[in-house]
């Protein structure tokens, strides 16, 4: 089950999206945060950016952060308008020092599955932050229309 | 990029190989699909085993896991494994993971399986 919340009353410009952490229920937040960016004129090529980053992290939630327990949950916090979208993912683990994943693409390890998410975030969005001792990730692409 | 996602696994084979297309998008949800159908190729230890992507809109890092998976099964057995026809995007992918490097890139399923 996921649970939403627009703060727009308060002032807060983001959405929240709660959901429980499997890989199946972290779709949700994905389908309506791209059925938003496509609202505000984003390309298909930073559709396809978005999207990936947004599987890069649930996933990375999911299986890292909440070790596969389906009893925790991950929250997706996001705002989108015609300038830019930025993305929190959230997760309930013990956080992890992202400066200490190796580097995926040296020759040793390009066939080792570690690392591969993040250098992918980092390659296709335009900012991308690790926050809460790792336990959020923040990813903004900007719209170039 | 369709907005709805989806994922078949397509496998034909040829006296020169097995030919796998993946169609549709190969999302974090659907990749132990993914995986499943190709160790089911792999198990047949072929000799050459052709990816095809055009028809492949997207594929996250735990899709690109699976067939790097595949790629070390068939190499333990003394085949080859080769990708065919990336789209730009799935093309873009490669590069930047360096995967290209790791498994010919071929522009056509005739190329790759001439490549034997």
């Amino acid at each position: 089950m996921s649970q939403r919340d627009s703060d727009s009353k308060s002032g807060d410009r983001f959405r929240t999206v709660r959901v429980n952490s499997t890989l199946h229920e972290a779709k949700v937040p994905e389908s309506e945060i791209l059925v938003h960016v496509r609202k505000h004129g984003f390309c298909e090529e930073a559709v396809f950016a978005i999207k990936l980053a947004l599987e890069e992290a649930m996933t990375n939630a999911v299986k890292h952060g909440n070790g596969n327990d389906a009893t925790k949950k991950i929250t997706v916090r996001y705002a989108v308008d015609d300038e830019r979208i930025e993305i929190t993912v959230s997760d309930e683990g013990q956080g992890f020092a992202p400066e200490d994943v190796p580097d995926p693409t040296s020759n040793d390890r390009l066939t080792l599955p570690s690392g591969r998410g993040i250098m992918l975030m980092r390659a296709y969005m335009d900012d991308v932050e690790y926050r809460r001792n790792g336990r959020e990730v923040y990813l903004m692409k900007r719209n170039r229309r | 990029m369709s907005k709805t996602d989806a994922l078949s696994v397509e496998v034909v084979k040829h006296d020169d190989g097995v030919v796998v297309s993946l169609v549709g998008s190969a999302s974090m949800d659907l990749c132990e699909r993914l995986n499943a159908a190709l160790l089911d190729v792999c198990q047949t230890k072929p000799r050459v085993l052709v990816i095809d992507l055009a028809r492949l809109d997207f594929i996250c890092s735990l899709g690109l896991g699976c067939i790097v998976v595949a790629y070390l099964r068939v190499t333990k057995h003394g085949g080859k494994l080769m990708l065919a026809n990336p789209q730009p995007t799935i093309n873009d992918m490669l590069t930047t993971t360096k995967l290209g490097g790791l498994m010919p890139v071929c522009s056509s399923i005739e190329e790759a399986l001439a490549r034997r």
